[in-house]
């Protein structure tokens, strides 16, 4: 996946401009640039498309509405309010789901990811749902901040020192955040084979100098 | 190195874990983090569905454009988007926000329906219902429509074209066998009427009728194939639901291609809203987003013995291509020194008389797309630059299309 860059040709801040003047044209290019980023962090976020496309509905509009205020000059100032808008979004419909004791994470049978399994190959599919479905639940363990800095790095590609100005903190701390997250995700997933909690170290890491190896690896919970 | 940023360089710039090496021992005690992070890979993949993202896409610049025209101009010297290059509705053709393709062409109404209140702004893509007229007055409409219907003046209407002054009844006509449709029955409507004026836009080219009929045919066109599309997405899965996004597919390809056609026959101010309607159907075409002139310093000798104004002129946008030339004030001119996808930068000797009186600068490509804007900005002078292979600007052919 290529991390979305605007053409340098064209300044970012000019289509920013005409886009607080709500000019179509300008609108229409921040949305097809945009889109796949919003979808991915909001499929992350809930692990189902259809829900995944009503946030990113509700967090366009919200664009649309909300941009003639917005201050961002730059790329990166805009993605952080825009993906602002997204989370707000999601922690909106994650909040109405669990008043609603609907069970979260799993996948309705009518509805599959895009792109995540080949078509054709029914238990791909299968297996490409019940994984996301598992690796979503897992991310929603994690802390805001943690699921955060997962999201941004390894979904939408952003840089160590960009999540750093996206989230308002520094780079050492992301370092940080991003190590305990997917420590956390590695348990949690079952990704770690020799997992005990007698050699493992404070965040789940084995110590490279007691390393062992086993032919098999735990099964996945 | 500590783990955290071990762990860090490993993922990369990107956040994409590299491949194990077994001869490292910090990547060996990283494998399961890593394995986590890989676990992520599919959803940087993912990509909504492509009927959801253009369906977004249009109500968001239909939300837009209704916020647009309530706004007061936020910057000096910048036109309202209420004139915008973007090819705009005639009043009597309903708005193509989600679930308006039953509000009525307000202007042709009578009173009491008119006062009746719009719909509110679009939100919520799949879980907002729309906003309808109430049963009752769909009824009353309804009879009304049929009183009326046995008037001279409504069968005189019923066959009007667009660009005819009764072609307005002819769609509140329309408007009401809608309101009283199935909602497949409202799909398949919706599709009829593109399909109507598709066949009238096509004899307004073959006719060189020009503006207004080939506008309005237009402007009807797209109007009505958003209308169908919304309808038919409306619709539950199923037998129906499929064979109407068919024939909605297959309706659109050759509408594509009539557009395509129609090209090279158009005079710029139809060229453009055909652009930009062929960029709706998902054809690939440019956009210009704004425009900036600057004075040369110094007068170069051919600018100064013609009495010329030399200036630079550099379009931004996107899509623009190898052999695209400049317009302005619909008029092709000047010759083009450089083009990107995002930038056209042209050189042009101005007559006097057209100094300060510059409103439209646009970019034609090869293929007979073009695209145009209004919002022009005065920057800091330039330096003159060698004048490249100048762009041949044969007569500019085409009926109507005032620009």
């Amino acid at each position: 996946m290529q991390r979305l860059t605007w053409p340098p040709e064209l300044p970012f801040s000019l289509v920013l401009e005409r886009a607080r003047a709500l000019d179509s044209t300008a609108l229409g290019m921040l949305y097809r640039r945009f889109l796949p980023v919003v979808y991915r962090f909001a499929l992350g976020r809930i692990g189902e498309p259809h829900a995944a496309e009503d946030i990113t509905s509700e967090t366009f509009s919200a664009m649309v509405e909300q941009i003639g205020a917005l201050r961002a000059q730059d790329e990166l100032g805009f993605s952080a309010w825009l993906l602002s808008i997204a989370r707000n979004q999601a922690a909106m419909l994650i909040r109405r789901k669990q008043t609603r004791r609907e069970q979260f994470g799993e996948l309705p049978e009518a509805r599959q990811p895009h792109a995540v399994a080949e078509a054709g190959d029914p238990l791909a599919v299968l297996t490409a749902r019940e994984s996301l479905s598992e690796t979503v639940a897992a991310l929603n363990r994690l802390t805001e901040d943690q699921r955060a800095v997962v999201l941004y790095r390894c979904v939408l590609g952003f840089s160590t020192e960009e999540v750093a100005e996206l989230l308002g903190k520094q780079a050492g701390t992301i370092r940080a955040l991003q190590f305990r997250a997917l420590a956390s995700l590695a348990r949690l997933l079952g990704t770690n084979p020799d997992t005990s909690p007698a050699d493992v170290g404070a965040y789940g890491v084995r110590p490279a100098a007691s390393a062992r190896r086993r032919g098999r690896h735990e099964p996945r919970r | 190195m500590n783990l955290d940023d071990r762990l860090d360089a490993l993922l990369g710039a990107s956040g994409q874990p590299a491949a194990s090496n077994p001869d490292d021992d910090d990547a060996r005690a990283l494998a399961p983090l890593l394995s986590a992070a890989r676990r992520l890979m599919p959803l940087r993949d993912a990509q909504p569905a492509a009927d959801f993202a253009g369906r977004l896409e249009r109500d968001l610049l239909a939300l837009a454009a209704g916020r647009a025209t309530n706004a007061r101009p936020s910057h000096v010297g910048m036109r309202a988007v209420a004139d915008s290059d973007e090819p705009t509705l005639p009043l009597l053709v309903p708005q193509a926000a989600r679930g308006s393709n039953e509000r009525a062409p307000r202007a042709a109404l009578p009173r009491w329906l008119r006062s009746l209140p719009a719909e509110a702004s679009v939100r919520g893509h799949r879980t907002r219902r729309s906003a309808t007229l109430p049963v009752w007055a769909r009824a009353l409409a309804a009879a009304c429509m049929l009183l009326a219907l046995g008037s001279g003046l409504f069968a005189a209407a019923a066959n009007a074209q667009p660009g005819s002054p009764l072609f307005g009844l002819h769609q509140v006509e329309q408007w009401a066998r809608v309101s009283l449709s199935s909602p497949a029955d409202k799909a398949r409507l919706h599709l009829q009427y593109a399909s109507d004026a598709l066949a009238a836009l096509d004899r307004a080219v073959a006719q060189r009728s020009g503006d207004p009929a080939y506008a309005s045919a237009l402007a009807t066109l797209q109007s009505e194939l958003n209308a169908a599309a919304t309808a038919i997405a409306a619709l539950p899965a199923g037998q129906t639901h499929d064979a109407l996004a068919t024939q909605l597919a297959t309706f659109q390809q050759r509408a594509r291609d009539d557009l395509r056609a129609a090209l090279p026959g158009l005079g710029w101010s139809d060229r453009v809203a055909t652009t930009a309607a062929l960029g709706g159907l998902g054809e690939s075409v440019p956009h210009v987003i704004g425009a900036a002139i600057h004075e040369i310093a110094g007068r170069d000798a051919q600018a100064a013995a013609h009495g010329t104004h030399a200036v630079q002129v550099v379009v931004s946008g996107s899509g623009l291509v190898a052999g695209a030339r400049l317009v302005v004030n619909g008029q092709p001119m000047g010759t083009v020194l450089s083009v990107t996808d995002g930038t056209l930068v042209a050189q042009v000797s101005l007559d006097p008389s057209l100094v300060g009186r510059v409103v439209s600068i646009g970019v034609e490509n090869p293929d007979g797309t073009a695209a145009q804007t209004s919002a022009i900005d005065h920057g800091a002078a330039v330096t003159p630059t060698p004048a490249a292979t100048a762009t041949p600007t044969p007569h500019h052919g085409g009926h109507g299309g005032h620009g």
